[in-house]
């Protein structure tokens, strides 16, 4: 395992590194940009959080470019090691990423730029749910069908939801209608747990859920990577 | 006769190819030479033979363990050439050997040192650089760093010189004198495997025609060259299949030169079989060539 990580360190470092570095710049530049001055820690954490949860998505897609599985697979090390090194090293890579987020939020305080609110307690808790669902849903993607895998699901869901709105447009809204009620009756239940149960006991629970779909994610993947010919 | 690579009635299949129930063993300290045209198959056994990909049916067994649930330590006894090596292009050669070299126990750092000196593999260059020759001796100076016990080279001398080429089989003849490593090596190059195979795994559309030690098919076997007035009395005789070229004459193999004479002497022409013999001719019969 932790050879397969110092490889992919080896490997990836100048990727990483111009990736930290100008998202950091990004970052910096996002208060600026934001006009209005209503860029809120939500919106900057969310997006922070989906932009670091996709660079390891986007370095496997990298390693399917060069075709590199064929030479990483013929080496003696197990298939399951392989997907094994994958997700962790893309929390590592993702969480990264939002720790320069992080120290960027921390310069822009001291400059006193205030359109971002202060940082809460919850802000781990928002950064793992966000990294580990995507890392878990997408993780499977490149493993099994490289670079094109991902493109083909992120060009999947665009489509649906133009279909979502074509139909809602021709179509009466009450199938929209249902899917609206389902999302509100969840963020609904979920504040109520926070509220009922408090921070700690939410966050117990939030970061468990979303390690249970990281294990069965793994498990998904390595059933697939292991079936995967080169 | 130990074997380090067995395969038992091994089927794949992919769109447009098949490989059809292959059984052959790779007995230590010997080298065995896999021969086909282009899409018969060997890549896809030699994939399979390092877990690679998987067969669909059959089973195989590299050092007594499936490659594909043995894993880690069956390939660290391999050494793998592939066909068109595939690295990580933007590295140099020292940085991918050094990676390929933290995965084997028994990398010899001073032998490979040596082996991309004489192989005049340039370590600082970007893999991406080198032409395709170079990248096959860059693979071979790797395959042959840790002290496999078995290696799989899938057509390692196709883009190499022949001054290379010719000193590249007397290395892999002079690795296996020491009765422990086998060489599994594919090409289309047959004079390559007359020179240094002692025995021959011919594919061709995904069956394997021909399993048996090289000297039987040079010392015993006979090509035949016919006029069509013979063609039938040929084929009938001919259990390895019969090639009608178009000028309308017959060539086939038969399995013992001296009866071969014998019978059709006078009224053909019967000569030794080449391992080139073997690949042009064996098929399924009446198959139209030339």
């Amino acid at each position: 395992m932790l050879k397969l990580l110092k490889t992919d360190l080896i490997l990836n470092w100048r990727i990483l590194a111009w990736t930290y570095a100008l998202w950091s710049v990004l970052w910096l530049g996002m208060p600026i940009m934001s006009t209005s001055g209503d860029l809120t820690f939500g919106m900057w954490t969310g997006m922070v959080s989906v932009a670091c949860a996709f660079l390891p998505i986007t370095m496997l897609g990298r390693e399917d470019k060069f075709k590199a599985g064929a030479l990483l697979c013929s080496l003696p090390v197990t298939r399951s090691a392989i997907v094994a090194s994958r997700y962790v090293g893309g929390w590592l890579w993702a969480l990264g990423g939002v720790a320069c987020a992080i120290v960027v939020m921390g310069v822009l305080w001291l400059a006193g730029v205030r359109t971002l609110l202060p940082p809460t307690p919850m802000l781990p808790v928002v950064v793992v749910a966000i990294v580990g669902t995507t890392i878990a849903l997408m993780m499977p993607l490149p493993l099994r069908f490289g670079i094109a895998g991902v493109i083909g699901f992120l060009v999947a869901t665009q489509l649906l939801g133009v279909v979502v709105l074509l139909a809602s447009a021709l179509f009466d809204r009450q199938g929209v209608r249902l899917i609206e009620s389902a999302v509100r009756a969840v963020v609904s239940a979920v504040r109520g747990f926070y509220r009922t149960q408090g921070p700690v006991l939410f966050s117990v629970v939030v970061v468990v859920v979303v390690l249970a779909l990281n294990v069965a994610s793994y498990r998904l993947s390595t059933w697939i990577y292991r079936r995967r010919d080169f | 006769m130990d074997s380090v690579l067995e395969f038992g009635a091994v089927s794949k299949h992919y769109a447009g190819f098949a490989l059809r129930g292959v059984s052959f063993s790779v007995p230590r300290g010997y080298i065995v030479g896999l021969v086909g045209p282009n899409g018969a198959g060997k890549s896809t056994l030699i994939r399979i033979a390092l877990g690679l990909a998987a067969p669909d049916a059959g089973w195989v067994r590299a050092f007594g363990r499936d490659p594909r649930e043995g894993g880690a330590a069956v390939r660290a006894r391999i050494g793998f050439v592939h066909e068109a090596p595939s690295s990580y292009d933007y590295l140099s050669v020292a940085r991918v050997a050094a990676i390929v070299a933290s995965f084997y126990p028994t990398w010899d750092a001073d032998r490979f040192g040596r082996l991309v000196a004489d192989f005049g593999v340039p370590t600082r260059a970007t893999v991406r650089s080198l032409s395709r020759g170079t990248r096959t001796k860059f693979a071979l100076a790797l395959a042959l760093s840790h002290d496999a016990e078995l290696l799989l080279l899938d057509e390692p001398t196709g883009g190499l010189d022949p001054v290379f080429r010719d000193s590249l089989l007397d290395r892999l003849s002079g690795i296996i004198s020491d009765g422990r490593t086998s060489v599994l090596f594919s090409t289309q190059i047959t004079t390559d495997l007359e020179r240094i195979a002692d025995f021959i795994l011919l594919v061709r559309d995904g069956r394997l025609l021909y399993s048996g030690p090289k000297d039987d098919i040079l010392d015993r076997w006979a090509v035949v060259r016919a006029g069509p007035e013979l063609s039938a009395e040929l084929a009938a005789a001919a259990p390895r299949g019969l090639v009608t070229t178009r000028q309308g004459n017959v060539e086939a193999i038969l399995e013992d030169i001296d009866e071969a004479t014998c019978r059709f002497g006078g009224r053909a022409v019967v000569e030794s079989a080449t391992l080139e013999d073997l690949l042009l001719i064996c098929r399924e019969p009446s198959r139209r060539e030339n």
